[in-house]
């Protein structure tokens, strides 16, 4: 877990994990969080979370990532946690067109409930199986350009552009808090539950919060 | 675009059938687990579970607790023969929270669930919910995802299609057209698998089935939609937080941390996965006989045990813990926080907050379970899925004449408790919707309409005697179908419910109807059409699978479910007759089979007379 005495952070961005059941969210989460890839992985009920702090140039970021579980009748649980996330990683698996499929649902799904600043990268999950691929890169990374969402093929089992993929995703939103920190004197942020940690570190932007983008 | 749709469906239906139901090959990864090889004995621990190290000889107080569970063992043996005189009694009480040996487990949870008497009652009817969900289910891909992700850890579900997957994957999908409200949910994997590992598959399916529906369990509500009940004990759990640990609930709140992140596993499933497995097992031990309140108690009993260390904790430290470290060993003793648990559970009596307010009509089933729901049109589509018959665009519309679900009326021994009829408090053993036999005569039972059809789909293989009209080249090559178990079991007199004096089911005005025009398929040579060639994932069977998993990595099969092998009728004759695993275990295995005490305790338990229903003292 990541919970270190020694962490010392700027920031806590809140990023979730969504897509269709059984792509890959919980493995990729405890490959970026842990390094590590069960191949007995349970199904995730409910919400589950990990942290990790990454550093992006001087910044020093804890990363609250929420893996939420894929069933669509836990939706009417999962989506309560999208509020405040300030990232997103849609999760498909691209050996399964089906997961893919549906990524505009999860998008809107998203969308009705976290802010519409929010960013998202869409994964394809399981890279490793090219084989079996059914999913065409070129598709998946149209349809991402279309929607203005990043765009990745990750593999949780071999590592591949894991670290890449929550690096991206954190780098816009640092890019984005930013610019908006520039634009504004007035720094909007604002201060969710699990930031005390960080409160007495120091002034300004040594402070941790959580983004509102 | 629908009727390509449901091609699309079939296909993968029986695909995801076929896996289940075939025998497994000489040569699979299972073989070489069943084998002699005496060092899988030591890397399996006390439960089942795989250990990737070779466990060190038993400690003192491991061998301590052996001997006093073998004592325990004894006792019980001796309650169990005599289970009218001692199954109420408060001495049963006394010893089951001490943990019930795993030796006599099946049978305890058995008797307290009373499934005895519910199978004897509903004799033949998880069989006619097995065929039916076959034909069916629309879980069926959602429920193989997660047997493939169900105690994988365990010796008994570590093979992937073996014979205790295939246990657990016909009583999931039994379930969902059992109980269509509440259909296939996940969570019910790993409580069907924990069960399984103690009873047979069809006492795991009632035990599934008493556990959603008794009032003192009520499952139906935690999974049903929405999830009404998980909201109504978390809303509570708070209330008891606010009540007796209100520091440590300004603490969680502080740092954000709500009930819904960390029960939810908790109620859901009864702590299972969030507790080490030993004390999981010996809390299951305690809600099957005393139901929900455990789940309360506990919930609070947890929070209370570790309340210092948690005040300290700071959100990812608190969900950390609670979601990882507790599923670690504890320093306590099992049968030490089992009696926190009772002292938590007298506590919680006396403050009057033991149990949330009454449950709301939302949890309660609204339809009569083991009902025929669904349209026998297009069951009868699924019922012969050979490739020739799903190819027939044309074909596919005429099988399909005119969707319609049929709404039975409502039934004579309906048994569904109204929705304003509020929770008795205290333990009994009436289930909230009693499952229901087939209805009035002219009912529609969908598992009456394949009678004609399947008995002709074992002499499928000798179909593929026309000229392939497929391209040479195509993704699948023109092969019969594997049949539904249903079919062949249909085909055999005992399991034909004509034939089945006790089958309750066959209701006697039934009419059986006529096989239609349609019906008759299977004269052509199948082929897939060529829509289908990139699109549907189910068909291509040569991918690698990423299905395997455990320490022991064998290659994959090549039985006919995974290669293009025809389907001979010798082979036909097998799908039914996997090799059971205990039944492969030599006698220089069984000594480790026993401490996997469902091994032995299996064949033990059918046979168990009905028991006097199980009244609480309490």
């Amino acid at each position: 877990m990541g919970n270190r005495a020694e962490e010392d952070y700027n920031f806590v961005f809140k990023v979730v994990l969504i897509g269709e059941s059984g792509v890959g969210k919980t493995n990729l989460l405890s490959r970026f969080t842990r390094n590590e890839f069960k191949q007995d992985s349970r199904t995730t009920i409910g919400v589950e979370f990990s942290t990790r702090t990454v550093t992006l140039g001087t910044a020093a970021i804890k990363a609250q990532i929420w893996d939420t579980a894929g069933l669509e009748r836990y939706r009417a649980i999962t989506s309560a946690y999208y509020r405040g996330a300030v990232g997103a990683l849609l999760v498909f698996d691209l050996t399964k067109h089906q997961t893919y499929a549906v990524a505009e649902r999860w998008l809107k799904e998203l969308y009705d409930h976290a802010e519409a600043t929010i960013v998202v990268m869409l994964v394809g999950n399981k890279s490793d199986l090219q084989q079996a691929r059914e999913v065409p890169t070129e598709e998946a990374r149209m349809f991402a350009e279309n929607n203005g969402l990043l765009f990745l093929e990750t593999s949780a089992l071999d590592s591949t552009n894991v670290e890449l993929a929550f690096q991206m995703v954190l780098k816009e939103i640092l890019t984005k808090v930013s610019k908006q920190r520039q634009s504004s004197s007035r720094t909007n942020a604002i201060t969710l539950g699990g930031a005390q940690a960080g409160q007495e570190q120091g002034p300004g932007e040594k402070r941790a919060c959580c983004i509102s983008l | 675009m629908n009727q390509d749709l449901e091609t699309l469906m079939a296909l993968e239906r029986a695909h995801i059938l076929a896996n289940y139901t075939q025998a497994r090959p000489a040569g699979s990864p299972g073989d070489a687990r069943e084998s002699a090889d005496l060092s899988l004995c030591r890397l399996t621990d006390h439960h089942g579970f795989l250990q990737e190290k070779e466990l060190p000889a038993l400690s003192p107080r491991e061998a301590k607790q052996h001997r006093q569970e073998t004592r325990r063992a004894d006792k019980w043996v001796k309650m169990l023969g005599n289970w009218d005189h001692y199954g109420p009694s408060e001495k049963m009480r006394r010893r089951l929270y001490k943990g019930v040996p795993p030796q006599v487990r099946g049978q305890v949870w058995a008797l307290l669930l009373d499934i005895p008497k519910v199978k004897s009652t509903h004799q033949g009817l998880y069989e006619k919910m097995k065929e039916r969900a076959q034909l069916s289910c629309k879980d069926i891909k959602q429920i193989d995802l997660d047997v493939n992700r169900t105690f994988r850890n365990h010796i008994m579900f570590q093979d992937r299609y073996g014979v205790r997957q295939q246990a657990l994957f016909h009583v999931l999908l039994a379930y969902s057209v059992y109980n269509p409200e509440v259909g296939y949910c996940q969570g019910m994997s790993d409580i069907v698998g924990l069960l399984l590992m103690f009873l047979g598959e069809e006492d795991a399916f009632w035990a599934l089935a008493q556990l959603m529906s008794l009032e003192t369990h009520a499952m139906h509500g935690f999974f049903a939609p929405g999830f009404p009940k998980l909201a109504r004990f978390q809303r509570h759990h708070d209330i008891i937080m606010e009540k007796e640990l209100k520091g440590l609930k300004k603490h969680l709140d502080e740092q954000g941390l709500s009930a819904g992140l960390y029960t939810t596993k908790w109620f859901l499933q009864c702590f299972i996965g969030r507790t080490p497995i030993g004390l999981t097992l010996k809390l299951w031990d305690a809600y099957i006989l005393d139901g929900e309140r455990v789940l309360t108690a506990m919930a609070y009993t947890v929070l209370r045990l570790h309340r210092k260390h948690l005040l300290k904790l700071p959100l990812e430290g608190l969900q950390g813990f609670l979601q990882d470290t507790l599923a670690q060993p504890w320093a306590l003793e099992d049968e030490a926080v089992l009696r926190h648990l009772r002292a938590s559970m007298a506590h919680l009596r006396r403050r009057k907050c033991d149990l949330p307010p009454p449950a709301g009509p939302e949890e309660l089933p609204k339809m009569p379970l083991g009902q025929e729901h669904g349209s026998p049109a297009l069951t009868a589509l699924f019922l012969s899925p050979t490739l020739e018959s799903l190819s027939r665009a044309d074909g596919l519309a005429s099988l399909v004449p005119a969707t319609h679900t049929e709404q039975p009326g409502p039934l004579p021994r309906q048994a569904v408790i109204k929705a304003e009829q509020p929770l008795r408090e205290g333990r009994s053993t009436q289930p909230l919707a009693a499952p229901l036999r087939p209805g009035p005569p002219g009912t529609p039972v969908l598992a009456q309409l394949p009678q004609q059809r399947c008995s002709s789909l074992p002499n499928l293989p000798g179909h593929q005697g026309g000229v392939c009209r497929g391209p040479v080249d195509m993704a699948l090559r023109p092969q019969p179908w594997a049949p539904f178990p249903s079919a062949t079991a249909r085909a055999t007199p005992v399991a034909t419910p004509q034939t089945s004096p006790q089958n309750v089911s066959g209701s006697p005005g039934m009419r059986t109807p006529q096989p239609r025009k349609e019906d008759a398929v299977g004269h052509e040579t199948p082929f897939l059409p060529w829509g289908l060639r990139s699109s549907c994932p189910c068909v291509r069977l040569d991918r690698p699978s990423r299905d395997t998993c455990g320490p022991v990595q064998s290659p994959q099969p090549q039985g006919p479910a995974h290669a293009w092998a025809p389907l001979t009728a010798s082979w036909m004759r097998n799908v039914h007759s996997p090799r059971p695993l205990e039944k492969s275990l030599g006698p220089e295995r069984l000594w480790a089979a026993s401490t996997v005490p469902c091994l032995l305790t299996l064949d033990f338990l059918e046979d168990r007379t009905p028991a006097r229903r199980y009244k609480s003292l309490t």
